[in-house]
């Protein structure tokens, strides 16, 4: 019986020794730009991984037709982060190991993105943090390989809750998600509102996984005085449950609501007439801005049976990201870690489709951008099927970003 | 005032729903003695069936045959395992029915995928309505009468024909019954289908106030347990008092504490089993044996 125990594992070893050292000798060859994507393909954020991955296609496909980049093929590695942060590790050490990708880019989820941003930081490969929104990746968690391309939430609460302030009123009342992002989303609008002089209502925390609001809503109806708008601080299946009570209970006509920030796919989940409130958004592809319609064209053209008709944000950072990258490779002409490193800090992006410039901050690798508010439409006011916002304003991203007093990262020195 | 009132009549139209969630799981307990723990799953698997049959039926077709297909599974399940534990430490049930619903979460995520979805509520019932003194939901309402009707329709069966009296009298004592010469075996499946289908179409009912996913069948688990053990094992009434207790415990809480809005049907449970271990109706209990 031992003799063949032993036997088995002898194969067994052998066997795994074979696996192991064909990946290895396969991936060696060189003449090949290889990009790491990493991104959500199951788990609560599937659907937002899906329409950043369409964005990173489309701007490896432009680089493509052109003769890919330094005169290499662009081969993308795609692995699912399935919305879980030890998933996310794992895999990214696989890409920097195994795969031996030149750079990274994907998240969605701001958990995924921490983990990843530190294998990669141990692996020294850059990695492109995309539509992710905690504070933290470009904060207490930040690091020299890591770089984040959408807005943060300080930037976002930031952009929208001054103008609600001043616009709206000052008498808030809050809806607070029982966990780390929701007490953060509402200690950020409290400071604001503090500063505004504003005047605090109330506030209800919401355990996480609530799916019956209908309590909350009735004691909001019921406030005296009448809050001028109630800021919500909540994510996920539980957001989307409520902005549907909302309008179940007849409150989106007699009350206002303000979010930190919406995701189109959200609000194209809710659908028309269901997405209510005023919040902030990263980007939107009825922007009047240069290269806009030209993006929008393009993608309708490659993804003609995409389940949302029109490049979201998840695309936009997508395509922005791998696009910036890729151009990063070509001004550094090379592809070390480094030298990609050197040439993203400290850079500007004039062509980003919005209407000013965004900048790469060299200390702590934001991309330092404008924001827009924005209000729900209602079904009316649509113009078509994809018009969900109405955009009242920006605010340019020096003016809401957390400066380096407020921002307690420090980025490791260069390996 | 105003809100009070508001929050007590929301407390009673989620109590009556919860009634109906609970009852099915208190017939199985009474007439089995299984605590099964997979009424939840099938309270889940209810409300996706529903997602699936409404585009192709229509409401009212959807809210008949979606828990029609849950009770089927129901006779299934029971036919194939439970009865194996007929008798048996309570444990065994307990630990059988859980592994099905762990089971029938990973059949759901399988089937629909790990994405949350929301069901539509019928067009005729959308929106609000004014009540005089609170803006309601049609819905709600709706799913109020609902649960009314389908309450009124299982005390019907329990009281007023024979296979109701029958698994009365299963419940109170189930050798008598075997001795009097009854098919035992045939009315534990059939109550195990009841049960099944009372929870399937309370997930039809929930599913577009709650918003679907796979793990939505433990958010009912609990519920229906305490409910339970408040109003009582083999009651009838004890199910439906003891959902409105929880009803309304839950709404009521929100106007001083919100975040104990959760805990507070524990605490009412905890204090019946100190000073009414059997419950509020119940006329035997696990705990007393």
């Amino acid at each position: 019986m031992m003799g063949k125990s032993k036997k088995i594992a002898g194969f067994g070893m052998v066997f795994l020794l074979t696996l192991f050292m064909s990946t290895n000798l396969v991936l060696a060859a060189d003449d090949v730009v290889r990009m790491g994507v990493i991104s959500p393909a199951s788990g609560n954020y599937a659907d937002m991984g899906a329409a950043e991955r369409r964005g990173m296609i489309m701007a490896v496909e432009e680089f493509t037709a052109r003769g890919g980049v330094l005169d290499k093929k662009i081969e993308m590695i795609v692995e699912d982060t399935e919305t879980d942060p030890s998933a996310a590790a794992r895999k990214a050490q696989k890409l920097i190991e195994r795969d031996k990708v030149h750079f990274m880019l994907g998240a969605v989820s701001s958990s995924c993105a921490v983990a990843i941003s530190e294998v990669a930081q141990r692996g020294n490969t850059v990695y492109f943090n995309t539509n992710t929104n905690s504070s933290t990746c470009t904060g207490e968690h930040c690091h020299r390989c890591n770089f984040r391309v959408g807005p943060n939430n300080h930037m976002l609460v930031f952009a929208v809750a001054p103008w609600i302030a001043k616009n709206v009123g000052k008498n808030w009342y809050f809806i607070t998600h029982d966990y780390t992002w929701g007490r953060s989303g509402t200690k950020e609008f409290r400071d604001i509102l503090k500063k505004e002089g504003g005047k605090e209502l109330g506030e209800s925390i919401i355990p996480l996984g609530t799916r019956d609001f209908s309590s909350y809503l009735i004691k909001i109806r019921n406030l005296k005085p009448k809050p001028d708008i109630v800021m919500c601080t909540i994510g996920g299946v539980d957001n989307t449950a409520m902005m549907e009570q909302i309008f179940e209970f007849g409150m989106d006509k007699d009350f206002r609501f303000g979010f930190s920030l919406r995701d189109y796919s959200d609000a194209f989940t809710v659908g028309l007439g269901k997405n209510i409130g005023t919040f902030a958004i990263e980007w939107y592809h009825l922007l009047d801005t240069p290269g806009t319609k030209e993006f929008v064209a393009n993608y309708k053209k490659r993804w003609p049976d995409a389940k949302i008709p029109i490049p979201e944000n998840n695309t936009y950072q997508g395509y922005i990201g791998t696009r910036e990258m890729l151009r990063a490779v070509e001004r550094a002409n090379s592809l070390k870690t480094n030298d990609i490193i050197r040439a993203l800090e400290g850079h500007t992006i004039y062509d980003n489709m919005k209407n000013y410039p965004t900048y790469i901050r060299p200390w702590d690798h934001q991309f330092v951008q404008e924001v827009y508010i924005a209000r729900a439409k209602t079904a009316k006011e649509a113009k078509d099927s994809t018009d969900f916002y109405e955009v009242i304003g920006f605010m340019k991203g020096p003016d809401i970003v957390r400066s380096r007093a407020e921002n307690p990262c420090k980025l490791e020195p260069f390996k | 005032m105003a809100e009070f009132y508001s929050q007590v009549f929301n407390g009673l139209v989620l109590g009556l729903l919860f009634g109906v969630m609970a009852l099915g799981f208190m017939l199985i307990l009474g007439v089995m003695e299984v605590i099964n723990f997979s009424h939840g799953a099938l309270f889940a698997v209810g409300a996706y069936f529903a997602l699936t049959l409404q585009p192709y039926l229509g409401y009212w077709a959807s809210l008949a045959i979606a828990p029609l297909l849950v009770g089927i599974i129901g006779l299934f399940i029971e036919w194939s395992a439970v009865r194996r534990v007929y008798g048996k430490d309570p444990l065994f049930g307990l630990l059988m029915t859980l592994g099905m619903a762990m089971a029938f979460e990973e059949i759901i995520r399988i089937v629909w995928g790990k994405i949350g979805y929301s069901i539509a509520a019928p067009k005729f019932v959308a929106g609000p309505i004014l009540l005089g003194f609170i803006w309601y939901s049609k819905y709600r309402l709706f799913m109020a009468a609902l649960a009314l009707v389908l309450l009124g329709l299982v005390w019907i069966f329990l009281e007023k024909t024979p296979y109701g009296a029958i698994i009365k009298a299963g419940v109170s004592d189930s050798e008598m019954v075997l001795a009097l010469g009854k098919n035992l075996r045939r009315i534990r499946t059939v109550v195990f289908g009841l049960g099944a289908a009372l929870a399937g179409i309370a997930g039809v009912i929930a599913g577009p106030m709650w918003s679907l996913k796979p793990t939505m069948g433990w958010e009912v688990i609990m519920p229906a347990f305490v409910i339970v053990v408040i109003g009582g094992i083999g009651s009838f009434w004890g199910a439906v008092i003891g959902g409105l207790i929880v009803g309304l415990s839950k709404s009521l809480t929100v106007l001083v504490w919100p975040r104990l809005s959760d805990l507070m049907m524990y605490i009412i449970m905890g204090i019946i089993l100190v000073v009414r271990p059997r419950g509020i109706m119940g006329e035997k209990s696990l705990l007393e044996q």
